[in-house]
């Protein structure tokens, strides 16, 4: 495989990716960001955080 | 949007330049790499991207942390933000464990049981500084009142152990607590240092060991009865009588001669006493009646119980002083220019001794006057 090639690929994916576009690739899986709302977290001991929202990308295998 | 593989071989063949046969093979290339490490169960890292394995017979990506950064852009840096432990979620039902896919972040907030502790224990530190403070307005509420009187040091000295105790007392109450927090304990030392620390410099500072060293300095009570014995002085002789007992080594025996007449020449006597003076001389050469000793010129403390600018009206007490059986001597001494003359009465080897004699002279003597060395 060309180093370029790799490279450009990476990067389109990327780019694709953080504008929220799905990539499906046949024969590998499909790859799309999901937005994570921020929620409360309580611990066992009563704790209780605020968790920060935050975009991160999944990868779902093809069948 | 969804890209397909037309359109992303498209988008490739754009960024790289490559003609669409080269791209065809080098995709067909890629996909079959990702293929065999699904596999073969090696994994593919693509630098930059991320990394392909075969994880319990499924493929799973995951992403390389400049991608993830790049992705998470908007919100890159927020960490997760305390709450009170009695919020409850808006909805009113429970808060969800939640169900994270990075659990590492969430074991660094469990791996602080310290922190809690220390976030329950502190309302409490807030309730013990509460007496401290009244504490201290006790001290300065207690202060005018130690003031008035004499005895004001020794109950001022009392208190002050009070306080101590006070303090203690407070201290054993939440001796638990403190353990808990060294902060609160650090701060609770330091109030109560600062508390006493007050209290020693408000008694040190307003008077109240005077008492202890009355009879060294009492200038002021001098000069009001000065002006009070003399009222037919000339105003510019009674108005400046300064502290004598500045520069006691300053001064100097002066006028034996003068008091030797003085003494002898009882004409008039100012000052009306009924008190019946013992006219014996003692054996000792030191006592507060009888004859002057002119054997003891220096070193010896007398009782000074006027202050004059003027010899004549120094003269003039002195006589009155010695017709009511006194020893008196007429000292100078010059105070910041300024020349007084001292009428003293007595002759005593120690201050001791010339304080115990205050006690037996009458009013108005005994209330202001102050032991000098001539």
């Amino acid at each position: 495989m060309d180093e370029e090639f790799l490279k450009a690929f990476a990067e389109v994916v990327r780019e694709q990716v953080v504008c929220k576009n799905k990539i499906e690739i046949d024969g590998i899986g499909s790859f799309y960001v999901e937005h994570q709302k921020q929620f409360q977290k309580q611990y066992d001991n009563g704790r209780v955080v605020m968790m920060p929202p935050k975009d991160e990308i999944r990868f779902i295998p093809e069948e | 949007m969804t890209i397909d593989n037309e359109q992303l071989i498209s988008l490739l063949a754009e960024r790289t330049g490559f003609d669409q046969g080269r791209i065809d093979e080098q995709f067909a290339e890629l996909i079959d790499r990702i293929q065999q490490a699904e596999t073969e169960e090696d994994s593919l890292h693509l630098k930059g991207f991320g990394t392909f394995e075969f994880i319990n017979d499924r493929l799973e990506f995951k992403p390389a942390d400049v991608l993830q950064v790049e992705v998470n852009n908007k919100y890159t840096g927020m960490k997760p933000i305390e709450l009170i432990g009695a919020f409850k979620e808006p909805g009113g039902g429970d808060v969800p464990i939640a169900d994270f896919r990075n659990e590492e972040e969430v074991l660094d907030y469990k791996d602080l049981p310290e922190e809690q502790q220390i976030e329950k224990t502190e309302p409490e530190v807030e309730e013990e500084k509460q007496p401290e403070v009244t504490a201290e307005v006790q001290t300065e509420a207690s202060v005018p009142e130690a003031e008035q009187s004499k005895e004001g040091h020794a109950e001022q000295e009392q208190q002050a152990p009070a306080l101590a105790g006070e303090a203690s007392t407070d201290a054993d109450e939440t001796d638990e607590s403190l353990q808990k927090d060294p902060l609160g304990k650090a701060i609770l030392i330091l109030a109560v240092i600062v508390a006493l620390a007050v209290a020693g410099w408000m008694a040190y500072d307003l008077g109240l060991f005077g008492s202890s060293t009355e009879n060294d300095t009492p200038q002021e009570p001098v000069e009001e009865q000065t002006e009070a014995l003399d009222p037919s002085a000339p105003p510019q002789s009674t108005e400046q009588d300064q502290s004598p007992a500045d520069n006691p080594e300053a001064e100097q025996e002066q006028g034996q001669g003068s008091a030797l007449d003085a003494s002898a020449n009882p004409t008039t006597s100012g000052a009306v006493n009924n008190e019946s003076p013992p006219s014996t001389v003692e054996d000792t050469p030191y006592g507060l009646y009888g004859e002057f000793n002119q054997n003891i010129n220096t070193g010896y403390f007398t009782i000074v119980v006027h202050s004059l600018q003027t010899m004549d009206l120094a003269e003039e007490k002195k006589q009155g002083l010695a017709s009511e059986g006194f020893r008196t001597k007429i000292n100078e001494a010059s105070v910041d220019g300024q020349t007084y003359f001292r009428v003293g009465i007595g002759q005593f080897l120690r201050v001791q001794d010339a304080a115990e004699a205050v006690q037996e002279l009458p009013e108005p003597y005994k209330s202001n006057n102050f032991i000098n060395r001539f």
